[in-house]
């Protein structure tokens, strides 16, 4: 006597709690659509202001919708990152959060119990702003740090405008540690895309990248490089990336200057 | 069309929330990704209503969406065995054992395992419709079932049984 795995599951499969809040969906669409728009004026007015190159990364990494496949036609517009937060928050006298573009790029953290990770904001789009993650007692801060930018923002922060280029690729942390006395952090990933498009690897690549920079440097100044490994090793990284050798990548090519 | 959508969603919404769940272990955030991937399908209704399938359609959004929740609730998970928190990982309604053992069973997977066993074998996608949902090749899709199947026997038992897929 053998159990099929497909009743198997369908037994397991919890049935919902009750039926879909359609009011609540149509209301969320309506706001989506809306979204969608302001978006898409931004990065017209971005893209006529020369920073095309960022905005675009942004935009095409968080699209949640399926490309096209076989069975259905193409889907190829672009969407505002997922906000869950519903449209009718309720108004319990609380003042409401500050969205990601009224923030300082950097937080205020406790040290030796926060670190700051960095995402994208829709509002300012070029600077990417910090937002704090505990840090449990004993754990490694960088680990930790980048272990919530691979998370990415918060349900909560999503609708403050963050939002996230490494999240949206489909990548795993493995590791993350300080070698060489603290000089260079060593990132591997894994999940990497097999094949980056020419848009990935041209936009979407350096989008991420600067988030790990932006959280890795900030997270302590005598880190002076990151060495990016796929699945163990920093040549597949560079060359799943863009065809080239392991190389460091430094603070200096980082050139972040913090503005006065 | 565009009126069939409360039909749409009375039909898709409990087969979104059990994947989902089955995925990602937890029914309350199954249903909250359920509901916004059916409000980006009210967004553009006028387009999807018109797919040959646009139940297909909302199921990979709704995948996609799940994925980015799902490393959240991993780092949240990890966070609190970090500090030495309780974790729960499945959802709180009473149940039969088997059905709890089953849903455990599966959140222990690793996550492209438990993707391409929800997507064969709970929502009945072939090897190469569930490779073009998950960016993979067909052959990977095949390993990954494989692979899944081999640890849910070790922990649920020899006789469960894969059959082949139709579609």
């Amino acid at each position: 006597m053998t159990r099929d795995i497909r009743d198997v599951l369908q037994e397991a499969a919890p049935a919902p709690s009750g039926p879909p809040d359609v009011e609540w969906i149509r209301s969320r669409g309506r706001r989506l659509a809306v979204t969608r728009v302001a978006t898409l004026a931004s990065v017209v007015v971005l893209a006529i202001a020369g920073v095309a190159g960022v905005v675009l990364s942004v935009v095409d990494a968080v699209d949640d919708e399926p490309s096209p496949m076989i069975v259905d036609p193409p889907s190829p517009a672009h969407t505002p990152p997922p906000s869950p937060v519903p449209a009718e928050t309720p108004d319990d006298g609380a003042p409401p959060a500050a969205s990601c573009g009224e923030l300082d790029h950097h937080p205020e953290v406790v040290e030796g119990q926060q670190v700051a990770v960095y995402f994208y904001c829709e509002e300012t789009i070029t600077g990417l702003v910090g937002t704090p993650r505990d840090l449990s007692p004993g754990a490694d801060p960088i680990e930790t740090a980048l272990e919530e930018l691979v998370a990415g923002p918060t349900p909560e922060e999503e609708g403050r405008g963050f939002t996230s280029t490494l999240a949206a690729m489909d990548v795993d942390l493995l590791d993350a540690a300080l070698v060489d006395e603290g000089g260079t952090a060593v990132i591997d990933l894994s999940g990497l895309p097999e094949e980056l498009t020419p848009q990935q690897a041209s936009f979407v690549a350096p989008g991420f990248m600067e988030e790990i920079a932006w959280t890795v440097f900030n997270l302590d100044d005598d880190i002076d490089a990151i060495e990016l490994r796929l699945d163990g090793s920093c040549d597949a990284f560079w060359d799943r990336l863009a065809g080239e050798d392991c190389r460091p990548y430094t603070r200096d090519q980082w050139g972040h200057v913090e503005e006065e | 069309m565009v009126d069939d959508f409360d039909g749409f969603c009375a039909r898709e919404f409990p087969r979104l929330v059990g994947a989902l769940a089955l995925w990602c272990g937890d029914r309350d955030v199954a249903e909250e990704v359920a509901q916004e991937a059916l409000a980006r399908a009210y967004r553009d209704w006028g387009r999807v209503s018109r797919y040959e399938r646009p139940g297909a359609w909302v199921k990979r959004v709704a995948m996609n969406l799940a994925r980015s929740r799902f490393r959240r609730w991993q780092a949240e998970r990890r966070a609190k065995q970090r500090g030495g928190g309780r974790v729960e990982t499945t959802h709180r309604d009473p149940d039969s054992a088997d059905a709890v053992a089953v849903r455990e069973a599966v959140a222990d997977l690793p996550e492209a395992q438990r993707e391409v066993l929800v997507l064969r074998y709970f929502l009945g996608h072939s090897a190469t419709e569930a490779a073009e949902v998950l960016g993979r090749s067909p052959s990977a899709v095949s390993s990954l079932t494989h692979r899944g199947m081999s640890t849910l026997r070790d922990v649920l038992g020899e006789d469960l049984a894969a059959g082949e897929v139709s579609r």
